[in-house]
């Protein structure tokens, strides 16, 4: 993607975000919303000469983005590991999660190894957190 | 003064302060030298674990993970020629060729003792420094200190890198996030859209683990399947022996330490600059300017000095006037506001025993890396390169759990995933994340003083607004937020005539 394409999206959503803030801050009482309603409308006036000066500017640079599959990945991943912490429980999950994200990114793939990582690092979480720590472990619908 | 000194003094003598802070210097040595794991990140997962600690040893442990990443990013920065953090890209320049030419354990040895040289010196100045300059807060109203958060983003924005337009709407979205939830007088809920986990706003440290955790685990993720291709080996006999090499150069110590302290106190200005300044007066001042780059002992000296002695400096703004330096010590001010402590003279008064205790924590986090950082480096190779396949999973699981412990509760980790979202997509659009976290860690105190100062006046605004032209220390920090603009302009104008 070109820095020119890339700051033109970027000030077309800034944009959209201020509008959206203005619009629902306009709803709130006055005393309890000058604060976000001038954060809106700054952002707003920044966003449009941002998006003014990138639309007059002829930059030809361009910089590698990166596909999409790293990031989709990392977030379903993240999404079915706390699904999993519901379903299952924290040291279940975690395993699971560790032992599978490992398998699917090591090149080349060490089950052994991978798998005395994952325990390890279940347990001293589990450890560090609930034991020492004394935080209440997530509740789950299995166990 | 001299009584809360020895208070604090007393304070990080204790067992519980002196186990944190050697668990916070492994894990900030190990995190540094990781390349690919920053400072920020560090302190930002661990912010949790500190989350139930008293305060002083919390903060003791973020400290140690403060100094001691910013000087093991030389590990591999000398190993591999990957910066383990961006504190130090100007070790790489002779440090790499040192250890090329088969000397890594000289180079590392010299970056250490510089590195512990020029952390305990920025120390010491904070230390002398920070308790006058909040004395002088005392004269501080609430006009004022709605100014400084201003002044606190627009010179963070402005120093970014990229456009000053992209820094500050990032600044002005932060602000927006901290007022989500409910107003601090009135009582009404503003943008929580019927979630109550959204009621008491958005979770500080949940945001700055997702902002800084997601993304770095994404790049992580990219590089899974690379592999570094360097065999060196550290030969850790001579770790002592460059003691005697590294104390004859007193002067290039001295200078570095005094430009990092310096560039430390300016805010929105970073380690690496710190590290670059020094390695570059360090050249002019050289008898043998010519074996820069070649592996010369000075500019290791020199770079690493420089870079550490910037930790204590960006400590002195942040302590006295909550305005943070860098990134990491944005964080760590999220960090100092989670444990129900706020930046200014009362640290050094009320909290003396934990801000003192604090500071002394730091001399020792500065002097414990040395031989936890020799230690590691022994290894080198087999800790530095730690396949991304095992950490990037192991990162999301802290994050996950850091995001969950603070409130016990799983509707954290999703917002934590949502902010996630929103770090990447700043990365992807190449928007600074440092504004956008200072105006969430500055906008309740910005907010809240703006209303007390309105309420001061009656709510006339023009009222207020000529209030400002007319105190001194608010017109100062007025005249220092439009500098702060100015300057960004200016080096964006420069740095388009330099690319074009």
């Amino acid at each position: 993607m070109s820095d020119h394409a890339r700051d033109l999206i970027f000030a077309v959503i800034a944009f959209a975000l201020a509008l959206t803030v203005g619009v629902t801050a306009f709803g709130y009482p006055v005393g309890s919303s000058y604060f976000p309603r001038t954060l809106a409308v700054l952002m707003g006036g920044l966003a449009l000469l941002f998006g003014l000066r990138t639309w007059r500017s002829r930059s030809d640079a361009r910089t590698q983005v990166g596909g999409l599959v790293a990031p989709l990945a990392t977030f379903a991943s993240i999404a079915l590991y706390v699904l999993a912490v519901g379903l299952v429980g924290f040291e279940i999950a975690t395993f699971v999660f560790l032992m599978t994200s490992m398998l699917v990114l090591g090149r080349p793939r060490r089950p052994l190894l991978f798998a005395a990582v994952a325990l390890a690092i279940t347990g001293g979480l589990h450890v560090v957190f609930f034991v020492l720590l004394g935080v209440s472990a997530p509740d789950s619908l299995l166990f | 003064m001299l009584e809360n000194m020895i208070l604090g003094l007393g304070s990080a003598f204790q067992p519980e302060m002196l186990i944190a802070v050697f668990l916070g210097v492994v894990g900030g040595v190990v995190i540094g030298a990781l390349p690919g794991l920053t400072s920020t990140m560090g302190v930002a997962l661990l912010i949790p674990v500190t989350f139930s600690l008293p305060p002083q040893v919390g903060l003791a442990m973020l400290g140690g993970i403060y100094c001691a990443s910013t000087y093991s990013g030389a590990i591999s920065a000398i190993l591999l020629n990957i910066p383990g953090t961006s504190a130090s890209v100007a070790t790489m320049l002779d440090g790499h060729p040192m250890s090329r030419n088969g000397e890594p354990g000289r180079a590392i040895s010299l970056a250490t003792f510089a590195s512990a040289i020029g952390g305990v010196a920025s120390v010491a100045a904070l230390l002398l420094l920070a308790p006058q300059l909040a004395e002088f807060s005392l004269r501080f109203g609430s006009p004022e200190y709605f100014l400084l958060a201003v002044f606190g983003i627009t010179v963070i924005a402005s120093m970014s890198s990229g456009a000053m337009e992209k820094g500050l709407i990032a600044g002005a979205f932060g602000l927006i996030l901290s007022t989500v939830g409910v107003h601090p007088l009135t009582g009404t809920m503003r943008f929580t859209f019927d979630m109550p986990s959204l009621y008491d706003g958005v979770p500080l440290v949940v945001a700055l683990i997702g902002l800084y955790s997601i993304p770095e685990v994404i790049d992580l993720v990219k590089r899974a399947r690379e592999e570094h291709g360097n065999d060196a080996r550290v030969d850790a006999s001579g770790f002592l022996a460059v003691i005697p090499e590294i104390l004859r150069q007193k002067v290039n110590l001295l200078r570095s330490s005094l430009i990092g302290i310096i560039v430390g106190i300016v805010p929105g200005v970073g380690c690496s600059v710190g590290g670059f300044l020094a390695y570059d007066a360090a050249k002019r001042a050289s008898k043998t300017p010519d074996r820069f780059g070649k592996g010369a002992a000075e500019g290791i000296v020199a770079s690493e000095t420089g870079n550490n002695a910037v930790t204590g400096g960006t400590l002195i703004p942040l302590l006295t006037l909550g305005i943070p330096g860098n990134p990491v010590t944005a964080v760590l001010l999220g960090g100092i506001m989670i444990h129900g402590l706020r930046p200014g003279p009362e640290l050094f008064t009320t909290n003396a025993e934990i801000t003192y205790g604090f500071i002394f924590s730091l001399f020792l986090s500065n002097l414990l890396f040395v031989p936890v950082g020799l230690v590691i480096a022994r290894f080198g190779l087999r800790i530095v390169q730690v396949p991304p396949a095992i950490l990037a999973p192991i990162i999301l699981a802290l994050a996950v759990l850091g995001a969950y412990s603070i409130r016990a509760s799983l509707n954290d980790v999703w917002i934590m995933l949502a902010v996630g979202a929103l770090g990447w997509g700043m990365a992807v659009l190449a928007v600074p994340r440092a504004p956008l976290v200072l105006g969430l860690v500055l906008g309740t105190l910005a907010e809240g003083e703006l209303a007390r100062s309105l309420a001061l006046v009656r709510g006339d605004v023009s009222a207020f607004a000529l209030g400002l032209l007319t105190r001194p220390i608010s017109l100062v920090i007025l005249g220092l937020c439009v500098f702060a603009i100015a300057h960004g302009i200016l080096q964006h104008r420069r740095n388009s005539k330099f690319l074009e």
